[in-house]
């Protein structure tokens, strides 16, 4: 055993060279997987912190009544371990100024308050804990936001009547966590300590009130499992009409909840693609050093070595080869990680902590050294019946090794499988995308293998170009076939991984981007009555403030779809899930509209535009448009007749158009519309929004406003939607950075595949040289070859990605996708070039050197 | 497309118009009473299912006593004392000789002013009044988070209208409901299918003397 290891040592040494080259090839793929994979890791954390700064917590338990401390704990027994706790008491009170009464949203906090984000005082200054206590805890204090002093009419340090209590104005407050879009700022904002709401006698039995607690759990908490028990366990404890409530930082806000779900889903795909980059890489490098190894393994078992004995030689060769490689990765990782991520400061969000993963770099080092075998047992598999007779030929080893599937040969392939399956699931946290993911890639293998296959063997068999370079280079790559279908298909796949990501980002990234910023609303108003609308509207104008989406909004409930197939709307005890979903979505009463023309935010899907407002007179039925998801969830389609009782009268129409609505414009939008015609004479009100408000403006037009129309309802949404654009900003940031790394990582591999293969072509380029081929000709030459395969190769793969991105778009993101035809061709384009450049320098290099090289010895 | 014809929502407005206006028993018999009942999600029955909501329970306690009423229910979530003008207008087609009042609620809830409360639904009666309803007006409180100065001056305004328009009311349309968590969904103000079955007994109390048999 001994004598063995010391061999293989001496031949690494021997080849010192070869083996540093590989090891750097090697390396440069490892780092680029530790560097992807960490990097998602912490952009998963920094959007995790910005969406708890949304709850101010992990996890929200809430309550009409208080819970007593009883029940507190219980519930808390279920949460684990849990780190810190604050109680908060929110409700809606008028409170008044010598001057003015005005609605408000009185909240009670205690020390601890927010667990997560921070209020921001006056000047910008944020709240300490300190301050909490000093001030705003300490005695009858409140701190409001600056635009309900206006709207009172006071200041900074004068008292309010709240409830009993007249409580003294310290701070003004900025920004505060919380933001769920329709509780918004119907009132703004008062804080004060919650031993002080209880002395107002606001709290008392026989007001609405909602009792909050907020948690700390650990980083790792499992807060969708902790919900769901708490959940089970409140049904249980209170009953399940109760008014307790869980909720997880992910559910603070509807439209962020959705994206971060994507962003989740689309980080889990990023490391499956850095995964399996890294992954094609190794294989790669492993197995081209094997097949270069098989004259050796064929002296030696002719010099009368066993079998297993040179296989262990060889196996000890590769582990060590890629122990040191995955060492030398993890070292750089470690050492220059930091340091890319303080070059890369001015790129990133502020607060934004870069950590370097362990778990990548343990994989990193897993996929070096386990990965080694598991790589190359196929190949070994195939070697067992290697002859030494192959030693007299030449070129034809390949064809030796890689003909042939037996029984074992296949066998051998279920490790890799199996690991990669297990892998797959666990870096995607899911069994079905990591599933799949792999049933794509072996798909895509298969087709690439198919494709790769017969054009090299046509290539070389029918294109009998009268160009030397063209014939010469046709003829290699059907002899190399062999070697070059596994570099086909190491390029295919790269090119797939490498267009993969960008091609899903590319859906979401259109999904959440948001309008121009001026034309997001300031205010939402709602109520508006009818003959409101014109007074209201000149009034705006007069003030220089254009009311715009102003859209009518009729109540109405379904009540028939396609003439009565839909008759049973009561939730039965033994429905499932779905089917008391859609009866619960088809029970309900809807809010209709109608309009010609599409809102900005809106796209047809399905079917056709309204024709134009309806006519009396036609036959036809009214025209009806429906949003898409809402569609789905009634079980609507394009030309179902749905009839509503508008308010005790039945209307019916006709499903001519399934729309597409882009909800983070937050604009006024309906989930369903009528053409204009029908539902006018209708009792209903209208909605309308006002953006470009200044904050100096604000509250003296909306004062204007109350005066003038005293029942309309007005809701500041700025706040709340700066604060979904903040999140929704970085997740967009985050899918663009990752797909950007994702193909640079990409690349790397694909540069380390293709020098490995320039280097392995040197001997046949010395021997045209010795031959007397001109230099420019082996040149083009070789360029041809490797442009013909890059091109070839990527090409396939850009478009298997279209296939696969598609599929993983309909499981994961809503079937959001579209084809980015520029995207494909950059990709397939790079991938050629690159490869040729690579290719050309390792040429140039081959060139340069003395063709004496060819007649040393091996 | 035949069959859609009969469906033709304008005509069919129309018809229906016709179809009230036509019926001598319907707009003369002494004998029928046509309620509506303007209100909001308490009306409308938020949350629970139309079967289960006040207005058809209702239908069905005085259908069952003998009496022959048709109860419409016109509420709207969310709706506010504004809109009770528009809303009776569209209404008036079908001809009700009864109207229960329940708004205000929502401009309570949102802070408005009490005083444009009070303008909006007495000018809803005045024209019930002047088309020959009779109106009874449901009363409503707000819950005591609101502050003493603003639930008192709101609970008034109800018993203010009824003395000026000389109608009846009924002084708390949740009594016995409002604030018991048994009675209300988890939002706290919306009545369960028991709430509503209690809201039905209190209004069929005060609103039996109006229908005749």
């Amino acid at each position: 055993m001994r004598l063995w290891i010391k061999l293989a040592f001496k031949e690494l040494r021997n080849n010192s060279r070869f083996s540093l080259f590989f090891i750097l090839n090697l390396t440069l793929g490892l780092v680029g997987f530790i560097a992807l994979d960490s990097f998602k890791i912490s952009i998963h954390n920094h959007i995790q912190l910005s969406s708890k700064a949304f709850l101010a917590a992990d996890l929200e338990v809430s309550s009409n009544q208080p819970l007593t401390l009883q029940q507190q704990t219980s519930l808390e027994a279920s949460m684990g371990e849990v780190l810190q706790k604050t109680r908060q008491v929110s409700f809606l009170s008028m409170v008044a100024s010598p001057q003015a009464t005005r609605l408000v949203q009185i909240i009670g906090i205690e020390q601890g308050y927010p667990l997560y984000g921070k209020i921001l005082l006056k000047d910008q200054i944020p709240a300490t804990q300190d301050s909490l206590r000093n001030d705003l805890l300490n005695g009858p204090k409140v701190w409001v936001q600056p635009e309900l002093l206006a709207a009172l009419n006071t200041k900074q340090g004068e008292q309010l009547r709240v409830g009993e209590l007249s409580p003294q104005i310290t701070q003004q407050i900025l920004e505060s966590p919380g933001g769920s879009f329709w509780a918004a700022q119907i009132g703004y904002k008062l804080f004060m300590g919650l031993e002080q709401v209880e002395k107002t006698g606001l709290t008392k039995v026989g007001s609405r009130r909602k009792y909050i607690y907020l948690y700390k759990l650990p980083v790792n908490a499992p807060l969708k499992q902790i919900r769901k028990r708490l959940q089970t366990q409140i049904a249980d404890q209170f009953g399940p009409n109760s008014s307790v409530a869980v909720k997880t930082h992910h559910d603070a806000n509807q439209q962020t909840k959705r994206f971060l779900g994507y962003l989740n889903d689309y980080l889990g795909l990023v490391s499956l693609v850095a995964l399996f980059l890294a992954g094609i890489g190794t294989a790669y490098l492993f197995r081209s050093y094997l097949v270069k190894k098989t004259k050796e393994i064929a002296i030696l078992l002719s010099l009368g070595a066993t079998k297993r004995e040179t296989f262990q030689l060889v196996l000890l060769q590769i582990a060590f080869l890629g122990t040191a490689s995955a060492l030398l990765a993890s070292a750089l990782a470690i050492l220059f990680l930091p340091l890319l991520s303080q070059v890369m400061q001015n790129f990133l969000p502020k607060d934004f902590q870069s950590v370097l993963s362990w778990q990548s770099i343990l994989l990193a080092l897993g996929m070096g050294t386990l990965g080694s075998v598991v790589f190359c047992l196929p190949v070994l598999v195939r070697i067992r019946n290697v002859k030494a007779q192959i030693l007299f030929q030449e070129n034809q080893m390949e064809t030796n090794i890689t003909g042939g599937f037996s029984k074992a040969a296949l066998l051998s392939y279920c490790p890799i499988l199996l690991i990669a399956w297990m892998l797959a699931v666990w870096q995607s946290h899911s069994w079905l995308v990591g599933s799949i993911f792999i049933l794509s890639l072996l798909a895509s293998f298969l087709i690439l293998g198919v494709i790769g296959w017969s054009m090299l063997s046509i290539v070389g068999r029918y294109f009998s170009s009268s160009y030397l370079i063209l014939r010469l280079s046709f003829r290699n790559l059907y002899r190399n076939r062999v070697s070059l279908l596994s570099s086909f298909l190491a390029i295919g796949i790269g090119a797939l991984l490498i267009n993969l990501i960008p091609q899903v980002q590319e859906g979401l990234q259109q999904e959440i981007t948001q309008p121009e910023s001026s034309s997001l609303p300031t205010f939402f108003f709602f109520d508006i009555q009818p003959e409101q609308v014109d007074p209201l509207q000149q009034f705006l104008e007069e003030q220089n403030h254009p009311l715009n989406n102003i859209s009518p909004m009729i109540r109405a409930r379904l009540s028939l779809i396609n003439g009565g197939t839909y008759q049973d709307s009561h939730v039965h005890l033994g429905d499932t899930r779905e089917q008391e979903e859609t009866k619960r979505a088809r029970n309900r009463a809807y809010n209709l509209s109608y309009r010609l023309e599409l809102s900005a935010d809106e796209s047809i899907v399905e079917g056709r535009a309204f024709s134009g407002t309806f006519n009396m007179e036609s036959d036809a039925l009214p025209e009806i448009s429906v949003e898409i998801r809402f569609a789905e969830r009634l079980g609507v389609q394009l030309g179902d007749q749905l009839t509503f009782d508008v308010q005790g009268i039945p209307i019916e129409g006709k499903v001519v158009n399934l729309r597409k609505v882009q909800w983070t414009g937050f604009q006024p939008n309906f989930f369903i519309l009528f053409q204009p015609g029908v539902l006018e004479q209708a009792p209903g009100t209208f909605l309308a929004t006002l953006s470009q408000v200044t904050a100096q403006e604000k509250v003296s037009l909306q004062n204007k406003i109350i005066q003038k129309f005293a029942n309309i309802s007005i809701v500041d949404v700025s706040r709340v939607i700066q604060k979904v654009l903040d999140i929704t900003h970085q997740i967009s940031w985050a899918l663009q950075v990752m797909a950007l790394l994702a193909v640079f990582a990409g690349l790397i591999v694909v540069y380390s595949l293709s020098r490995f293969n320039a280097q392995s072509r040197q001997q046949e380029i010395n021997l045209l040289k010795i031959l007397g081929a001109d230099f420019p000709d082996i040149r083009s030459m070789i360029l041809l070859e490797f442009g013909m395969i890059g091109l070839l190769a990527s090409a396939v793969g850009a478009l298997l990605s279209l296939v696969i991105s598609r599929l993983l778009s309909f499981f994961l993101f809503e079937s959001l996708w579209n084809v980015t035809w520029s995207l494909t061709f950059a990709t397939i384009f790079g991938i050629s070039i690159l490869s040729m450049a690579t290719a050309y320098l390792g040429v140039r290099k081959t060139l340069r050197q003395n063709p004496n090289s060819l007649l040393q010895a091996v | 497309m035949k069959q859609s014809r009969r469906f033709h929502p304008p005509k069919l407005l129309f018809l229906l118009g016709i179809l009230f206006l036509l019926n001598p028993f319907q707009l003369y018999g002494a004998t029928k009473t046509t309620l509506l009942m303007l209100g909001d999600s308490l009306t409308a029955g938020y949350g629970v299912d139309k079967e289960q909501a006040f207005p058809f329970l209702l239908q069905k306690k005085f259908e069952m006593e003998g009496y022959q009423i048709t109860v419409i229910n016109g509420g709207i979530s969310g709706s506010t004392s504004a809109s009770a003008l528009g809303r009776l207008k569209w209404y008036s087609r079908i001809q009700p000789n009864l109207l229960f009042l329940e708004l205000g609620a929502n401009d309570g809830l949102r802070g408005l002013s009490v005083e444009s409360m009070k303008k909006n639904l007495g000018k809803a009666i005045q024209f019930a009044q002047a088309k020959g309803m009779r109106v009874i007006l449901a009363g409503m409180k707000m819950p005591l988070n609101y502050g003493d100065t603003y639930t008192k001056q709101f609970e008034t305004a109800f018993h203010e209208l009824a003395e000026q328009y000389k109608i009846p009311i009924i002084p708390f349309l949740l009594e016995g409901v409002a604030g018991n968590p048994q009675l209300n969904l988890a939002d706290g103000i919306h009545p369960t299918t028991e709430g509503h079955r209690i809201i039905s007994q209190t209004i069929f109390k005060h609103l039996q003397p109006l229908v005749k048999k």
